[in-house]
C-alpha cells in the first residue's frame, strides 16, 4: 500500500427513512447539523480525506434514499463499494428490524467478493433522544453477534445531532475498510493484484 | 390526447419556409395593397362598431349571472341550512362575488384587447406590405417555429372578404387566420389566446384549429402566476378525472387514514418537506436557517399524500410525491392569494377548497402523465427513462457521455433526484425556468421537455464538466455554481428546443429498454 499515493474508500450508508442517514454525513463532513434537510431522492456523495496511521484515505460517503422502493436503483450505487454503513433509530424499532434487509439487499447488488467478511458497522442514530429510546442496546448487541459469531460487527450508539460517536464511528469503518484492502492485497497473489477491486482505488476512482 | 402532427419537424424543411416568407409571392402585393387600404379607411367606423357589440356581450353575461345568483340566493333562502352546509354556502358566496368581479374585469379587458388587436393589425398588415417581411422576433429560435406554421395560412384568404363590403377590418382581422395568428404569435401569450377564443365563433374555430398557437404560446410566451393552476388544470384535463372520479377527496383520505399503512412514511418525510436545505447542496451559508415549520401547511400537504394513497393503492406513497404535491399546493395558494385574506371561517372553506384542488391536479398528473408508473413500487418508469437519457445522451453528447463513462459517473447520480421529483429536486433551478418547463410538461402531455432540459443542462455545462473528477462532476451538478447562467430561461431552454428528442426516438428506446428487461429477465430464471 505504501507506494500508492492516495487511497479511496467508498462507504455506502444505508438505512431506513428517516434515521438520519444525510444527518450522519454532513455532521461527520461538514461538523454541522439542520433539522431542516429534506428527503434525499436517489444518492449522492461527498468526500473526505482523514489521514490513518499516516496514509493519506479518500473518503467517499454515499448517502441514498430511505425508502424501500429505491433499492431496485442501488446497482447504479453500491457498485465498487468498499464498506457499508447500516443506521437505525433508536426511537423507531422498525428501523431497527429492517437492518437484515438493508444487509441483505445490500449484499446482493454489490455483489462483493467476500460477502461474509465484507466490512459493515451499525449505527444507531438518535441517542440525544434517550428518553424516547425503544431499541435497547443489547438487542442490537446480540444482532450484531447473530450476524458473524466470530468477528461480530461494531456498532456505535451516535447523535448527528450532538455530532456524539460520529467521528469514532466513521474513523472505524475507514480503518476495517483499509485492513480489509490490505488483507485482500495480501491474499491475491503479488502477479495478479487487481487494482479495480473491491477495495482499493487509485484517485480518480475506478470501480 | 395525441398529438396533432408537426408539420415542421423535419429540420431541412425550415430554411426554405424562411426564404418563402421573406418574398412575398408576385402578383398577391395588389390584392393586400388594396385590402390594405380598405383596412386603413374603415379602422375608425370599427372601434365604434364592436364597442356596442362587446357592451352587449357584457350585459348579457351579467344579467344571466345576477339572474342565476338570485336563484341561488332565493333557494337557500327558502331551504334551512344544516350546520355542515354552512362552509358550503360561505364558499358559494364567495365564489359568487369572484365571478362577477372576474366578469366585470374580463369584458373591458376584451374590450381594450380588442382595440390593441385592432391597432396593432393594421399596424402589422401596413408593415408586412411596405416591408415585405414577416413581423420581426426577438428570437431567431421562436421566428422559424412561427413561420413554419403561419405559412401554411398565408394565402388563405377570408370568406368575408369574398362576400362584400358590410363586414367591418376587425371582423376581416378576426377570420383570416393568418392576420389572426400573426397578431396572436406577436404577442406570444397563453392569455390572451384564450381570450380570443371568446371573442366570437370564427376566431374560437380558428384558434383551436391550430394547435401550434397554443403550443409556441406556452413555449416562447409568459403565463402570469394567478393563471398557471388553471392553465395546468384545463391542458391536463383535472375536471375529467373529478367528475368520472368514483369517490370523492374526503373519501379516498379517510380510506388512506383509517388503513394507516403509509401514515408513518407521509410523517416522516411531510415534517422535512419544508424544511429549506436541500441534502446535497454543499454550500455553506445554508446552515443558520431558522425553523418556520408550519404545522398547518404539513397538515395539508399530509392529507393530500394519504388522499393520494388511497385513490392509488398500488403506489402508496413514495418520496419525490412530497416535492410535487407541496409545489402544486404552493402554486393553488399563490393564485388564491391575489384574492385577498380571507376571514377565519372563509379561510378554512377556501383551504379545503385549495387542497382538493391540489388534489385532482396530482391525480390528473398520475393519470396521464405516468407519475403512477414513476412511484409506484419497482419504479419501473424510472428506470425505462433513465435508460432512454442515457441512449440519448449517448447520442447527442458523445465526447462528454464518455467523460462521465470514464469517470463512472452514472446517469441515475443526477437523473433519478431531477426526474422523480420533475426538477423539484435541483434548489438552483431558478423559478421561472421550472414554471415555464412545468407549463410545457403539462401542455405536451409527454416526458420530452424533461429530457431535453436535462440534456440541455449537460451540453451548457459541458466546460465545466469535461477533464473534472467524479467529485467535481457531482458538485457542480448539483449546484451548477460556477456558472448559474446556464438554468436560466432564456439561456436554457432554446437550447433545449434545438436537442431533437422525438415521442417516436422514445417509444422506440421503450422497446428496446422492454426488450432488454425481458431478455434479462429470462437470463436470470434460466440460472
Amino acid at each position: 500500500m505504501a507506494h500508492r499515493k492516495k487511497v479511496l474508500l467508498k462507504v455506502i450508508i444505508l438505512g431506513d427513512s428517516g434515521v438520519g442517514k444525510t444527518s450522519l454525513m454532513n455532521q461527520y463532513v461538514n461538523q454541522k447539523f439542520s433539522n431542516q434537510y429534506k428527503a434525499t431522492i436517489g444518492a449522492d456523495f461527498l468526500t473526505k480525506e482523514i489521514t490513518i496511521d499516516e496514509k493519506l484515505v479518500t473518503m467517499q460517503i454515499w448517502d441514498t434514499a430511505g425508502q424501500e422502493r429505491f433499492q431496485s436503483l442501488g446497482v447504479a450505487f453500491y457498485r465498487g463499494a468498499d464498506a457499508c454503513v447500516l443506521v437505525y433509530d433508536i426511537t423507531n424499532p422498525i428501523s431497527f428490524e429492517k437492518l437484515d434487509s438493508w444487509r441483505d439487499e445490500f449484499l446482493a447488488q454489490a455483489g462483493p467478493r467476500d460477502p461474509e467478511n465484507f466490512p459493515f458497522i451499525v449505527l444507531g442514530n438518535k441517542v440525544d433522544q434517550e428518553n424516547e429510546r425503544r431499541v435497547p442496546t443489547q438487542k442490537i448487541e446480540l444482532w450484531c453477534k447473530a450476524k458473524n459469531a466470530q468477528q461480530p460487527m461494531s456498532f456505535f450508539e451516535t447523535s448527528a445531532k450532538e455530532a456524539t460517536g460520529v467521528e469514532e464511528a466513521f474513523q472505524t469503518i475507514a480503518k476495517i475498510a483499509l485492513q480489509k484492502g490490505q488483507d485482500d492485497d495480501i491474499f491475491v497473489p503479488a502477479a495478479t493484484i487487481d487494482l479495480s477491486g473491491a477495495a482499493t482505488k487509485s484517485s480518480g476512482g475506478c470501480c | 390526447m395525441e398529438q396533432t402532427p408537426l408539420p415542421h419537424s423535419a429540420p431541412a424543411s425550415i430554411t426554405n419556409e424562411t426564404d418563402v416568407c421573406t418574398s412575398p409571392p408576385p402578383g398577391s402585393t395588389s390584392v393586400w395593397v388594396q385590402r390594405m387600404e380598405k383596412v386603413k379607411n374603415s379602422a375608425v367606423a370599427a372601434k365604434k362598431q364592436l364597442a356596442p357589440q362587446l357592451q352587449q356581450l357584457k350585459d348579457k353575461i351579467s344579467s344571466k349571472a345576477t339572474s342565476a345568483a338570485t336563484t341561488g340566493r332565493e333557494k337557500l333562502r327558502n331551504t334551512s341550512m344544516p350546520e355542515g352546509l354552512q362552509p358550503a354556502f360561505v364558499k358559494a358566496r364567495e365564489g359568487m362575488s369572484i365571478l362577477k368581479s372576474k366578469l366585470s374585469n374580463s369584458s373591458i379587458q376584451v374590450q381594450l384587447q380588442a382595440e390593441r388587436f385592432q391597432a396593432m393589425g393594421l399596424k402589422l398588415v401596413s408593415e408586412m406590405m411596405l416591408d415585405s417581411q414577416m413581423i420581426v422576433f426577438v428570437d431567431e429560435e421562436a421566428l422559424t417555429h412561427a413561420t413554419v406554421f403561419l405559412e401554411k395560412y398565408r394565402h388563405i384568404t377570408s370568406p368575408l372578404l369574398v362576400k362584400g363590403e358590410n363586414c367591418s377590418p376587425g371582423m376581416i382581422c378576426w377570420d383570416t387566420p393568418f392576420i389572426l395568428y400573426n397578431i396572436l404569435t406577436y404577442l406570444g401569450s397563453v392569455q390572451t389566446v384564450a381570450q380570443c377564443t371568446q371573442l366570437n365563433l370564427s376566431t374560437r374555430r380558428h384558434i383551436h384549429a391550430e394547435r401550434h398557437i397554443w403550443r409556441y404560446c406556452v413555449r416562447y410566451g409568459e403565463l402570469s402566476p394567478q393563471f398557471r393552476i388553471g392553465f395546468w388544470s384545463h391542458v391536463a384535463k383535472v375536471d375529467s378525472f373529478r367528475l368520472s372520479s368514483e369517490l370523492d377527496y374526503e373519501t379516498y383520505l379517510q380510506m388512506s387514514l383509517s388503513k394507516g399503512d403509509w401514515t408513518e412514511a407521509i410523517k416522516t418525510d411531510v415534517t422535512r418537506t419544508y424544511g429549506r436545505v436541500a441534502p446535497h447542496r454543499r454550500s455553506s451559508n445554508d446552515w443558520t436557517v431558522s425553523i418556520d415549520t408550519d404545522e398547518e401547511l404539513q397538515h395539508q400537504l399530509s392529507s393530500i399524500l394519504h388522499a393520494l394513497a388511497g385513490k392509488f393503492p398500488d403506489v402508496g406513497y413514495c418520496q419525490g410525491m412530497d416535492y410535487i404535491s407541496a409545489h402544486i399546493l404552493e402554486h393553488v395558494k399563490a393564485a388564491d392569494r391575489k384574492f385577498g385574506d380571507h376571514e377565519p371561517v372563509k379561510r378554512a372553506a377556501a383551504t379545503q377548497v385549495q387542497v382538493e384542488t391540489t388534489f385532482w391536479i396530482l391525480v390528473a398528473l398520475f393519470e396521464s402523465y405516468g407519475l403512477r408508473q414513476m412511484f409506484s413500487p419497482g419504479l419501473q418508469r424510472l428506470h425505462l427513462h433513465c435508460y432512454q437519457f442515457r441512449c440519448l445522451f449517448q447520442a447527442a453528447l458523445p465526447e462528454l457521455y464518455d467523460h462521465f463513462e470514464a469517470e463512472h459517473v452514472m446517469v441515475e447520480m443526477y437523473i433519478v433526484g431531477w426526474f422523480q421529483t420533475l426538477f423539484l429536486y435541483l434548489n438552483a433551478l431558478p423559478k421561472e425556468t421550472l414554471d415555464s418547463m412545468w407549463d410545457i410538461f403539462t401542455f405536451e402531455r409527454n416526458w420530452k421537455i424533461m429530457f431535453r432540459v436535462a440534456l440541455a443542462m449537460l451540453k451548457l455545462s459541458e466546460q465545466h464538466l469535461i477533464g473534472k473528477s467524479i467529485d467535481e462532476m457531482m458538485v457542480f451538478l448539483n449546484t451548477f455554481g460556477d456558472d448559474p447562467t446556464i438554468l436560466t430561461k432564456s439561456k436554457l431552454l432554446p437550447v433545449a428546443f434545438s436537442l431533437k428528442v422525438t415521442n417516436t426516438m422514445l417509444k422506440q428506446l421503450e422497446r428496446d429498454h422492454t426488450k432488454g428487461v425481458t431478455r434479462r429477465r429470462s437470463v436470470s430464471t434460466q440460472k
